[in-house]
């Protein structure tokens, strides 16, 4: 069967039925665009990948408490946020108990990160950086929310992740973009 | 033209949540900043936005699409490894003290325990008798009531 073409609901059923291929399309389908906004929100390449990578294992884990209720990828979207919130909370802990070294501040780290991974496309993430940077000036839901939204999200699904409405999502957009529009201004 | 301030403020809003798609601005909004002067320049402002947004190319600024292909490839077969049960090895370092261990527990369990052998029954009795006396405090009365009688009185010998 070809897996490309065939609709996340039939995968999630096979994948039920355990067919692990089955779940393996779902993860090459949507686990690009989870990791996108995880690093978004967790500001962190590595970290953003060890989560996307743990909110998988756990939605093959949960397979079978998906109602169907939601899409396939906003489910696994709100583990991941679940768990990129949780990972946030250990670090704040960590670097409030000075168990860990205090994280480098976002300007240095970000361009050594991006320039290891892809030095060609230096000026797109120059572009992404400037607007990063300019996120973390935003709250938490607001950084979640414009995150998602730069993956692609639609203010749907975004509603769908956060389980808020759809026009609390607008508005917290609306707010975000200003701030944003400030910042770089 | 004049136009209500609630139209503005709603069409401002829907022409700000379309970020970061300056395509994706709902006609109301867009037929809205056609008639308003100063929501045409909110639009022409979020147009600007948007395009400080967007890759050189005119794509989005998703991480998804910035990250190498491969390194995006090599995240995926990671996930799928770690969906995947553990091998099943044969680990005769392993598997050789544990099989010692329950086999020794096996015998333990089977092996019938030691019985003692029985008393003779007269031997049983002659306890339980001592048993009994002691716990009365008898034979020590009568000892001391013996050693009371056998005392010469007032000394005189």
């Amino acid at each position: 069967m070809n897996e490309d073409s065939e609709s996340d609901e039939d995968l999630v059923r096979r994948a039920r039925a355990g067919e692990r291929d089955a779940f393996g399309a779902l993860i090459d389908r949507h686990q690009k665009a989870v990791a996108g906004f995880l690093v978004g929100v967790l500001r962190d390449l590595d970290l953003a990948e060890e989560t996307a990578q743990e909110a998988f294992v756990k939605a093959y884990e949960n397979l079978a408490s998906f109602e169907g209720r939601s899409s396939f990828k906003t489910w696994v979207s709100h583990i991941a946020l679940n768990a990129a919130r949780s990972r946030q909370r250990w670090a704040g802990l960590r670097r409030w108990l000075s168990l860990d070294a205090p994280r480098q501040d976002e300007s240095g780290a970000w361009e050594e990160q991006m320039e290891a991974a892809a030095p060609d496309e230096f000026a797109a993430f120059e572009r992404r950086l400037e607007f990063d940077r300019a996120m973390t000036g935003l709250g938490p839901r607001e950084k979640e929310i414009t995150a998602l939204r730069l993956e692609g999200y639609d203010l749907n699904e975004i509603a769908d992740v956060l389980k808020i409405s759809e026009g609390t999502v607008k508005s917290t957009l609306f707010t975000a973009t200003r701030k944003m529009r400030e910042k770089l201004s | 033209m004049n136009v209500q301030p609630t139209a503005c403020a709603t069409a401002i809003r829907e022409i700000w949540t379309a970020w970061p798609e300056a395509g994706a601005v709902p006609a109301a909004a867009l037929s809205h900043a056609s008639v308003c002067v100063a929501c045409a320049g909110e639009l022409e402002a979020f147009r600007v936005f948007c395009a400080r947004g967007a890759a050189i190319d005119g794509r989005s600024l998703a991480w998804s699409r910035l990250l190498p292909a491969a390194r995006q490839r090599r995240l995926a077969a990671a996930t799928r490894r770690a969906l995947a049960p553990a091998p099943r090895r044969f680990r005769p370092l392993v598997l050789v003290p544990a099989l010692a261990a329950a086999l020794a527990a096996l015998v333990f369990r089977v092996r019938p325990s030691p019985q003692e052998p029985p008393l003779p029954s007269g031997a049983i009795e002659a306890v339980e008798n001592r048993d009994m006396l002691e716990h009365l405090d008898l034979l020590e009365n009568m000892d001391l009531a013996e050693k009371l009688a056998d005392r010469p009185r007032g000394g005189a010998q």
